[in-house]
């Protein structure tokens, strides 16, 4: 939610190992990121940041294990956004979370997913909400390369139409 | 009619036996008494032997550059493992190489011809910020500095900022020359909200 923007980031982790020269962080073993509403985990964790202050992080699963988002939608007292890949590259910046190989994001009000969708690389805006996916694992859109699988969920029939 | 040996004669055998018997045994015993001396340590000094007050050394590199000048209130000599015991410990990093580090403490233990240096009781790291690092501190209860190998470690909880970074953990390695800083176990980063949005 758009509120994430202002809070701090907190991250857990095993351990940690940075390297003052680059200016890399990398965390690893059961990582989890926080901030605000928004829960970020995985096996490793390499952090950058910018002057200004914004993290931009790179999240990966090990040995074919995946790294998992969770964020909480505007709009709504329990609406939920979930996503998970092989890789993801978050832009604190621009609150922006790129799933990479085997990505799924789910939308969710509670625990119920509404719509889900599938592919090899999937983009979300979490400010707009607008998520886009596409079939090649750098992100661009391939005939043939993959199939993307979305699935909506039908809307209940809104209260003033009964 | 003299059958034996004169009464003197046997006499006299009896006496030099008798004398060369005793002194034989004052031999012996002076043999091992002497052993057993040198056996022993020559009155091992375990109390210090010597201390110096309001000191200040510089630890050179392996390659003669002066790298870490080490000063305090009162340094304590102990023969018996040949340490030093020091009170109000100053560690500060030399050469221009890299930006200067300050680690004080309560007290400190230096020990292995001065090449291991434990920091002990409200260890606490300064380094300003240069051009290409950011500033940084660390707080622990206890910090091994490795002055030859630029190396710092602890095995205890740390507590540091680094730019306006956060960071705790258990057990911490530092190697100041090649710009690497590990936490060990149970490692928490905070990083504040950003400046500008």
């Amino acid at each position: 939610e758009k509120a994430d923007a202002g809070k701090p980031t907190n991250i857990e982790a095993d351990q940690m190992a940075y390297d003052d020269v680059k200016q890399i962080n990398t965390f690893s073993g059961n990582v989890v990121l926080k901030r605000g509403t928004l829960i970020m985990k995985a096996d490793k964790m390499v952090v950058t940041q910018d002057p200004a202050g914004y993290q931009f992080a790179t999240l990966t699963g090990v040995s074919g294990g995946v790294a998992t988002f969770r964020q909480k939608r505007d709009g709504g007292s329990d609406l939920w956004m979930e996503g998970q890949g092989e890789r993801i590259e978050y832009d604190g910046k621009n609150e922006l979370a790129r799933f990479f190989s085997k990505a799924k994001l789910k939308r969710l009000e509670g625990s119920k997913p509404t719509d889900e969708v599938e592919g090899e690389f999937i983009s979300y805006d979490s400010r707009t909400e607008f998520f886009s996916v596409n079939n090649t694992a750098n992100g661009g859109s391939k005939p043939g390369a993959g199939r993307i699988k979305v699935v909506i969920q039908p809307r209940p029939e809104s209260k003033g139409s009964k | 009619m003299n059958a034996g040996p004169s009464p003197r004669l046997r006499l006299t055998v009896l006496m030099v036996l008798g004398l060369a018997l005793a002194l034989g045994s004052f031999w012996y015993l002076e043999n091992t008494r002497k052993e057993l001396a040198d056996m022993l340590p020559k009155g091992q000094r375990t109390e210090p032997d010597y201390f110096i007050d309001r000191f200040q050394y510089v630890r050179m590199s392996t390659t003669g550059q002066p790298r870490y000048k080490v000063s305090g209130v009162k340094m304590t000599h102990h023969p018996l493992d040949d340490s030093f015991q020091i009170r109000q410990p100053v560690v500060r990093s030399l050469g221009d190489e890299r930006p200067p580090m300050t680690i004080v403490a309560d007290r400190a233990r230096l020990e292995d011809l001065n090449s291991r240096l434990h920091m002990l009781d409200h260890v606490r790291v300064d380094r300003p910020a240069t051009p290409q690092s950011q500033p940084f501190r660390l707080d622990t209860e206890q910090l091994l500095i490795l002055p030859d190998e630029d190396i710092m470690q602890s095995d205890q909880a740390v507590e540091m900022a680094l730019g306006n970074a956060r960071m705790s953990g258990v057990g911490m390695f530092a190697n100041n020359a090649t710009g690497e800083l590990k936490l060990l176990s149970q490692t928490k980063v905070h990083y504040p909200p950003p400046t500008t949005r």
